[in-house]
């Protein structure tokens, strides 16, 4: 159903479907990737971890690139 | 000290004001104000859209005893509001003075606002995430706002384990906040670029530098009037000083465009706007209702009048006052069986808000 309504993901913008791997948790917080498609919000710092390449994938497109090059810990 | 209520700010457009609404400052022609606020979150714990009300009692309770071990020179004391327990009235003042948001004030307990004395500073608990840390000043000093909340901020990282990785950055609940968890936006007022239809063609301009572009009461808002938020879209790649230098020189562009139109319109219509600035003077003196809209839209006008030398005594200080008096936040947070009730007492009482600061106005000019 989603797929059907790609201009209502808000991640990635168009999107084109969701596969399998879409389905999988977050160990932690069970947090689904489709989840954090559709809203574009994680539920907690360890969906960085579970999501990695997917959200890595995200912030190229928005920021053109996934690396923090400001303030640090 | 925790206080239920905010009593600085629960009066009705009388009363004492945000400092980020006093006085001139640069560029305030058009920029009314600069904000920067900083997300965080406190690691180990899920971010508030997820948390059960235990775990964000929890996470309240780290944040609230984090920030009163901490004692910061320029900030000085600090009051601590619990949202939940703030009247309808005093949850609107807190949105329209911008020391926190609709969401936050809607998202239920455990919700909390560290506001200093001066309510340019405010420390958010359990918004979008753990902690917003956020600054407003008036008018063009979106450094001046950094430099405060990045020694807040840097307090709090003392005090705190916060949720961050070494590639990407501070981690946030919105994918798009991760890295700097940095928004930078100034507040400005552009009535002659939409008079000269030159407003399409800023904008472009600003979003050519990263710059995004929302209403009054930000995302969806749809409240015109001429006053827009713009701020940075890109949280990663660039330093902190680097997007705050970005976001300045979009308001100072904004601001020569706007400066220019305005010296445009008074050489070539200068009858026209006349009657313009006339014509919302007349609209506010015989106003019995005013919707929020129509409300932004004459103060708009007669604060465009104003710098250009009519007499509709709308200085900085009025027309930031009378903004924040709008309480557009009301009309947002009320619930559905109180909206109709709430919407109608404000629009009643707003042309007389506006005559009355007006007419004060006009006599401390003439004494």
């Amino acid at each position: 159903m989603l797929a059907d309504q790609p201009e209502q993901l808000g991640l990635f913008g168009k999107f084109e479907g969701l596969g399998v791997d879409d389905l999988a948790l977050c160990p932690s917080c069970s947090t689904s990737l489709a989840q954090v498609y559709v809203d574009g919000r994680v539920g907690c710092e360890q969906c960085y971890v579970a999501f990695r390449d997917d959200i890595k994938r995200a912030l190229v497109m928005i920021h053109g690139t996934s690396r923090h090059t400001g303030k640090t810990l | 000290m925790r206080h239920s209520g905010l009593s600085a700010l629960s009066g009705t457009g009388s009363g004492k004001h945000p400092s980020w609404i006093h006085g001139s400052a640069p560029l305030s022609d058009v920029v009314i104000s600069s904000r920067v606020r900083l997300a965080r979150n406190v690691t180990g714990n899920v971010f508030p859209h997820r948390a059960t009300e235990v775990e964000s009692a929890r996470v309240a309770k780290q944040v609230l005893n984090a920030v009163h071990r901490f004692n910061l020179r320029t900030v000085g004391s600090l009051q601590t509001l619990d949202i939940d327990a703030l009247s309808g009235q005093q949850k609107a003042a807190l949105v329209d003075s911008h020391l926190t948001s609709v969401p936050h004030v809607l998202a239920g307990k455990h919700r909390y606002a560290i506001v200093d004395h001066k309510h340019t500073v405010s420390v958010l608990v359990n918004e979008e995430d753990h902690i917003r840390v956020q600054v407003i000043l008036p008018g063009l000093q979106a450094e001046a706002a950094w430099r405060t909340a990045d020694e807040i901020d840097n307090a709090l990282l003392r005090e705190l384990p916060v949720a961050y990785d070494p590639e990407l950055g501070f981690l946030t609940a919105s994918v798009a906040n991760c890295g700097m968890g940095l928004r930078v936006s100034v507040m400005v007022h552009v009535p002659a670029l939409t008079l000269t239809n030159r407003l399409d063609a800023t904008w472009t301009a600003a979003h050519s530098l990263d710059a995004a572009v929302r209403g009054l009461y930000g995302e969806g808002s749809q409240i015109g009037g001429n006053i827009y938020q713009v701020s940075n879209v890109v949280s990663m790649g660039s330093t902190e000083l680097q997007t705050v230098g970005k976001i300045t020189a979009v308001a100072t562009y904004l601001q020569a465009e706007e400066a220019g139109a305005r010296e445009i319109l008074l050489k070539t219509q200068p009858d026209e706007m006349q009657q313009i600035v006339e014509s919302a003077q007349v609209t506010l003196r015989d106003a019995e209702r005013m919707s929020l809209d129509e409300g932004v839209r004459v103060l708009s006008t007669l604060r465009l009048g104003h710098l250009m030398g009519f007499d509709t005594c709308v200085t900085d200080q009025v027309f930031a006052e009378l903004l924040a008096g709008l309480r557009g936040g009301t009309q947002m947070i009320a619930s559905p069986d109180d909206r109709a009730r709430d919407i109608f007492y404000q629009e009643t009482r707003r042309p007389a808000l506006f005559r009355n600061r007006i007419r004060a106005e006009r006599g401390a000019d003439a004494a």
